[in-house]
């Protein structure tokens, strides 16, 4: 198949991801314990508010049926309005995500350049004390809560050092990046871990091919066979690792926030279930179910065009 | 005998079942470790430093923080063993029985895998737990409910292999019952990798349960366990920061515990990953 | 008799092991002379493959290599990392048995072509295309200027093979090592990349180092070979001679374990047992037990390494039986 052909089919395939989405949190809706309608309107509600509600739910109407209206409504981005907050659970959301977004990038972003160069280093000079050091220290890295990690960040760069801000999100550009990096600090370093242990081992693999002993053989410089033809290689993995660890990290946001008072999605959800908000637990999980699925098809399409051998 | 058998394991091998078995201790008999009782208010030693009298300090109360790390190994242990064990038995028998039979399950069960991983595991847990309601058993249920398929997915693959080869066919040819091949000749050799997976998802559900815990979502005041302990010193954090600082430590140390083994089991059942 | 291109002196590559060292490379002496094709031949783990790696230090950090490579008057082996750079690929060259293998994947073929060129200096960006364009011709791949853009994974492995030959070519070096460059090959394809390394070696003056394990290969193509076996070489000399008088009982067994052409059809007699370990010493000869032509003190003397005939050398006690029949 050609390389616009495979393309186009994975971006076909996102439209049963959604739909598949949708249902399993309609599902989850479902199972919600008591009924939305009385812990939408509050238990004192008017037996006709409660009629005139459910109609206008379409909750009188059959499973299936309900379903679509569903799916129709995510579609339109209704996800109904929020039982705490009392505005249209689209612009909580809307007004919470960047955030969280800015945070996971920012995270990412400091993961790759903290575990790129370390695995490197660790790959090459494989069963010495360099690499000894580096992989304890990311063991210690994979087996430490993200919610410890960052409170011991908090107390030490935040509440002693006062290098950073103790929480919040700040204003402007500038003010955002600020105030966010400390969190992503923290989800950046438990990330790193995961990307230093798949990195070293694929640079230790990518160093036995033979493409290696010829380009040696070609009498090109220690750099250029390790840089061009090892890490070139290598970080193939790691783009798809990153991308498969999307979830994982705003997983990792919804505790990074929760420590840092950040005011993104991640809070939202653990505010929402105290709150019982239902409402926005729900849509919650699908925006960022999509989110996900979103991050897997752009790590298909940049494996797509970063590996040649793709599309064949 | 046995002193030669140990004596052949690996280092870190070792290394982790010395912490291991040191928690499980703890675990076991706290009263042995712990100087003093968990829950017991001494106002003469409010917010003690650590010191000799109090080797992590005491809390706002005069609690003291060793005795309470050391009681709260019991439910973190509990965490690991219950938080998996569902998952790792649902997971083994369906893997097993998709694998072998594949057909229409086999092709459901592979929509169902790449639903699961589109949702991130810790949001689809915490909105499981909204539904059922905050507290431990809650959690065990939505972490089985999502868990199973990771395991899944590694039986069945191994499985897949395994039914290709030789000996299974033999095994046919030979008029094996189906049931026998399953259990006497697939299961024992597929499960060597999960097997190996469980161990380091111990370490992943300690994290876990007490990520929730911290959050107030999954182990609840006032039983003790190490997140719920940080959750308590977090704000004291300043004035007093060995309330949190401890517990966290046995959290730190339980995990490099159940991966030293992991990783020891790993190059045992020569599984690699 | 002219100064040898390259003079392998009692080389010896040892790999650490969990039951001792293992000796890969026991003692080795050879010579190339310029423009020379000389054959190195053995069963697997014979030590032929190390050997041509040791050459140009492309073994692996575990080995520790002992001995002296002359090249041109400058031991290989003691030379500094970037003097030893210089050699490489720009006087000595290697290609490996499996092309796809010692192929980046990632990187296309003209890449791969320019980044020797780069590295030897001396042409610009243009330049260095216009010389790959030529190389691809050389080699024998027709509208070079297209398939320099190509991946090596959209090339068949004849064609693959073809482009590693070039990318070896590329600074016009002295010498190629080629390791086992047919083996991976179909049979039709193998005789092609054969007549094209012998055709190159003619036109361009290049000497080769080919090891194989392959006796119809060393015949087509050499004119002299060295027979190794446990990691030493047992024979050497002339191929005419060697293969029509062979004087050590390996080599004597080696022919007639292997179809001949021309040679009057004779049933073909396998080598009874395996060759021996490695990683322990051995006393006398390492054929002994597996030899037609054992002697008592084959098991306690190992055999020197003697001249047998005109420019035939070999390590067998009994050379002057094995050459009588």
């Amino acid at each position: 198949m050609s390389r616009a052909g495979l393309v186009a089919a994975r971006l076909l395939q996102i439209v049963p991801t959604f739909l598949a989405i949708g249902a399993v949190v309609f599902v989850l809706a479902r199972l919600l314990p008591g009924d939305p309608v009385s812990a939408m309107l509050g238990d004192r509600a008017t037996e006709e508010a409660v009629t005139r509600l459910r109609a206008q739910l379409g909750l009188d109407q059959p499973l299936w049926t309900q379903f679509l209206l569903f799916a129709g409504r995510m579609l339109h981005g209704d996800f109904g309005t929020s039982i705490a907050l009392r505005v249209p659970v689209t612009a909580v959301i809307a007004e919470r995500l960047p955030a969280t977004l800015v945070l996971t990038a920012l995270a990412t972003v400091l993961a790759v350049g903290l575990a790129v160069p370390l695995a490197f280093v660790a790959a090459t000079q494989a069963g010495r004390w360099p690499d000894t050091l580096i992989r304890a220290a990311f063991q210690v890295g994979l087996s430490s809560p993200i919610f410890y990690v960052g409170l011991l960040l908090l107390t030490v760069f935040a509440a002693g050092l006062r290098w950073f801000p103790v929480g919040g999100y700040g204003d402007g550009v500038a003010g955002h990046l600020y105030h966010l990096l400390l969190p992503a600090l923290t989800l950046a370093l438990s990330f790193s871990a995961v990307i230093m242990r798949n990195l070293r081992a694929a640079i230790l693999e990518v160093l036995q091919a033979e493409f290696v002993d010829f380009a040696r053989s070609k009498g090109l410089s220690r750099r250029v066979v390790l840089f061009r033809h090892v890490l070139r290689n290598a970080l193939l993995s790691t783009v798809t690792l990153v991308g498969l660890q999307v979830g994982t990290l705003l997983g990792g946001a919804v505790i990074t926030e929760s420590v840092f008072a950040v005011p993104g999605v991640g809070r939202l959800m653990v505010d929402s279930i105290f709150a019982r908000d239902y409402p926005v637990i729900q849509a919650l999980t699908l925006v960022l179910a999509v989110i996900v699925s979103l991050a897997f098809l752009v790590t298909d399409l940049v494996q797509m065009w970063l590996d040649p051998r793709v599309a064949r | 005998m046995m002193y030669r058998v140990i004596g052949r394991l690996p280092a870190p091998l070792l290394a982790g079942a010395a912490i291991l078995l040191a928690l499980l201790l703890c675990a076991a008999a706290p009263g042995t470790v712990a100087p003093y009782d968990p829950l017991a208010f001494d106002y003469a030693a409010l917010l003690q430093p650590p010191g000799r009298a109090h080797l992590f300090g005491t809390d706002q109360f005069g609690r003291d923080i060793l005795s309470r790390t050391v009681a709260a190994a019991a439910i973190d242990l509990q965490i690991a063993v219950l938080a998996t064990v569902g998952p790792l038995l649902i997971g083994t028998v369906v893997g097993l029985l998709v694998g072998y039979y594949g057909g229409i399950a086999d092709a459901v069960f592979g929509r169902l895998v790449d639903l699961v991983v589109t949702f991130p595991f810790l949001v689809l847990v915490i909105a499981i737990v909204a539904v059922l309601g905050p507290g431990l058993g809650n959690m065990y249920v939505a972490i089985t409910a999502v868990g199973w398929v990771f395991y899944a997915r590694l039986m069945r693959s191994e499985v897949l292999v395994l039914r290709g080869q030789d000996y299974v066919s033999a095994c046919k040819v030979l008029g094996y019952g189906q049931a026998r091949i399953l259990l006497r000749h697939v299961l024992p050799n597929a499960a060597r990798p999960v097997i190996v997976y469980w161990m380091t998802d111990m370490a992943l559900a300690i994290l876990l349960g007490s990520s929730l815990g911290y959050l107030g979502l999954g182990a609840q005041p006032p039983a003790a366990e190490w997140g719920v302990l940080i959750a308590d010193g977090k704000n004291l954090f300043t004035q007093a920061w060995w309330i949190a600082v401890f517990p966290g430590f046995a959290i730190v140390l339980a995990g490099i515990g159940f991966s030293l083994v992991g990783d020891g089991v790993a190059d045992l059942l020569d599984v690699k990953r | 008799m002219t100064a040898a291109l390259l003079r392998v002196e009692d080389l010896r590559v040892g790999f650490a092991a969990p039951g001792g060292t293992v000796r890969a490379v026991d003692g080795v002496s050879f010579a190339v002379d310029a423009g020379e094709i000389v054959g190195l031949v053995g069963e697997s783990g014979s030590g032929k493959s190390v050997t041509l790696r040791a050459i140009t230090r492309l073994l692996r950090r575990t080995a520790t290599v002992s001995g002296r490579a002359e090249w041109r008057g400058r031991d290989l082996l003691a030379l500094p990392e970037r003097a030893l750079r210089a050699v490489r690929g720009r006087e000595i060259a290697t290609i490996f048995q499996e092309p796809m293998a010692a192929l980046n994947p990632v990187l296309t073929i003209g890449e791969q072509i320019e980044e020797s060129l780069a590295a030897h200096g001396g042409l610009d960006r243009r330049a260095r295309r216009a010389r790959a364009v030529e190389l691809l011709g050389l080699v024998g791949i027709a509208s070079g200027a297209q398939r320099l853009r190509s991946y090596p994974h959209e090339f068949s492995g004849g064609m693959r093979q073809r482009a590693t030959i070039a990318i070896a070519l590329a600074a016009q070096p002295m010498l190629l090592l080629a390791d086992e460059p047919t083996t991976a090959l179909d049979v039709t394809i193998q005789d092609q990349i054969l007549k094209l390394l012998t055709r190159l070696s003619a036109e361009l003056g290049m000497a080769m180092v080919l090891v194989t394990h392959d006796l119809g290969v060393v015949a087509e193509t050499c004119a002299r070979v060295c027979v190794m076996y446990a990691g030493r070489v047992v024979e050497a000399g002339p191929v005419g001679t060697v293969f029509a008088r062979p004087r050590h009982a390996y080599t004597a067994a080696l022919l007639r374990s292997m179809p001949q052409g021309g040679a009057a059809r004779q049933p073909l007699v396998p080598i009874p047992g395996q060759p021996p370990r490695l990683d322990q010493a051995i006393p006398g000869c390492p054929f002994a037990p597996r030899c037609g032509f054992v002697e008592a003190r084959c098991w306690t003397d190992a055999p020197p390494f003697s001249q047998v005939a005109p420019a035939q050398w070999a390590a067998c006690w009994a050379a002057e039986r094995v050459g009588a029949c």
